[in-house]
């Protein structure tokens, strides 16, 4: 067997952390040491689960901590991470969501999602925007900012524009005046 | 001027202790910095910078994928290398292990198995590493939790060779050698007794935790007193490096890791 060939079983046997551990790896592993594998793969996932939760507390706050965690094994284990920078991970994370609304059917999810990814990620010296339903972005002030019993209020029909900005070194949202009509 | 190093006590540097660094001005010696938390662009870049001014720091990646055989990540390399302009670290260290196979990245530290191919193929890396960033990587010995088949090699001799082909330079981590002893039931004496210590040029101390049946390298708890004893033997022997506290979870304050860093100064400080 090549050394490369070796990586890749041990590197398969952590990726597909919800499969149990091949007999095959009694090929290179002593007995005795193979149930350890669950330790990688304990650190793969609250690695990439942690990073998330820090990045997505918005998401996370409105899904509640078993959701949001059901879909960071379920996008770690479809995706993988595919990059050494860990926040690449985090960014695309938003992306999967929405490739995947026909499994959670959740408009507001990736409207949460790109709200917090420009709270964390956004460019503060460019002013960057993004676009979001009306009533999305009240609704993750509430949520940021841990408001009881809170209920999004929104309004389909028409968008809202939201713009990072620097308040005495803090990174804060706020609403752009306009307000688009669909 | 550089200014010399060895035997200074220093800690790794984490975000959430940042302002209260900036703004205390401890007497912390010098910083340990995770290189792939400065990866994107942010605030924390103006802060480093600010810090850098009067404070020596290392960098220690986690990403240079070194005992792996996929090809580097030009993207990952070139950002390393403009960090490293900017910041100007002491050195760089990263770790024996392979973190990546066939572009899955798996952002943890896997040992690798110690074959004559693994050999071969983890020098040549390293040697690569060096000719890019222009200077002697330091390397790491990791905590692993499982044991491999069929090895060529111990760990010792492993080194010992990657020094000797690629003249590199090490960074002892303490704890992960205790800790790898203590899940076999084996006395880490041996280890410490062969370990070239003329080539380490830092050295690790951390806490770790009880979990299942095996002691693990969470980087949790305060510097347990049996590896500040390891260390203080060392030095004994003619260990001659900076010395660091480790602590990625569970954090305290850091007027209390600072006071945790004073308290390993002092009890090295009668033996040098």
């Amino acid at each position: 067997m090549t050394y490369s060939e070796h990586l890749n079983k041990v590197s398969q046997s952590i990726l597909n952390f919800n499969q149990s551990l091949h007999d095959n790896l009694q090929e290179i592993i002593q007995s005795k040491s193979i149930a350890n594998i669950s330790i990688y793969r304990k650190n793969l996932f609250f690695g990439a689960f942690n990073n998330l939760t820090t990045d997505y507390v918005g998401l996370r706050s409105h899904l509640g901590n078993n959701n949001f965690k059901f879909l960071v094994r379920k996008y770690l284990l479809e995706s993988k991470i595919k990059s050494p920078n860990i926040f690449d991970f985090s960014k695309y994370f938003s992306i999967f969501l929405l490739n995947t609304f026909d499994f959670h059917k959740d408009d507001l999810l990736t409207h949460l999602a790109r709200l917090d990814l420009l709270y964390q990620y956004g460019e503060v010296n460019k002013s960057q925007t993004i676009r979001v339903t009306t009533g999305v972005f009240a609704y993750w002030s509430g949520l940021i900012n841990k408001v009881d019993n809170l209920s999004p209020q929104i309004d389909k029909n028409s968008q809202e524009e939201v713009i990072v900005f620097d308040d005495n070194g803090e990174r804060c949202l706020k609403l752009k005046a306009r307000t688009y009509v669909l | 001027m550089k200014q010399s190093l060895n035997h200074k006590v220093g800690l790794g540097l984490r975000f959430t202790h940042f302002d209260s660094i900036l703004n205390n001005k401890p007497q912390t010696p010098w910083f340990e910095v995770i290189t792939d938390d400065f990866l994107n662009e942010g605030p924390h870049h103006k802060k480093l910078l600010k810090l850098r001014q009067s404070t020596p720091i290392a960098f220690h990646s986690i990403g240079l994928n070194i005992g792996g055989v996929d090809p580097f990540n030009k993207d990952y390399l070139a950002k390393f290398k403009q960090l490293y302009k900017v910041y100007e670290p002491a050195w760089i260290s990263d770790h024996l292990c392979w973190s990546a196979h066939n572009g899955n990245y798996h952002h943890d530290l896997l040992p690798i198995p110690k074959t004559m191919e693994a050999l071969n193929s983890t020098c040549a890396r390293i040697q690569y590493l060096q000719d890019y960033f222009g200077l002697n990587l330091a390397i790491e010995n990791i905590t692993s939790y499982i044991d491999y088949k069929n090895e060529t090699f111990t760990e010792i001799e492993f080194l010992k060779a990657i020094i000797k082909r690629t003249g590199c330079k090490l960074l002892l981590d303490i704890s992960n050698v205790i800790i790898n002893y203590k899940n076999r039931g084996q006395d880490p004496e041996d280890y410490f007794s062969e370990f070239p210590i003329s080539e380490v040029i830092q050295v690790h101390l951390s806490g770790g935790t009880f979990d299942e049946n095996t002691f693990i390298d969470s980087h949790s708890e305060s510097v347990n007193i049996f590896d500040i004893e390891i260390l203080k033997k060392l030095i004994t022997k003619g260990l001659k490096a900076s010395y660091m506290i480790e602590r990625d979870a569970n954090l305290p304050s850091f007027a209390t890791l600072e006071n945790e860093r004073q308290q390993i100064t002092e009890a090295i400080s009668d033996i040098l």
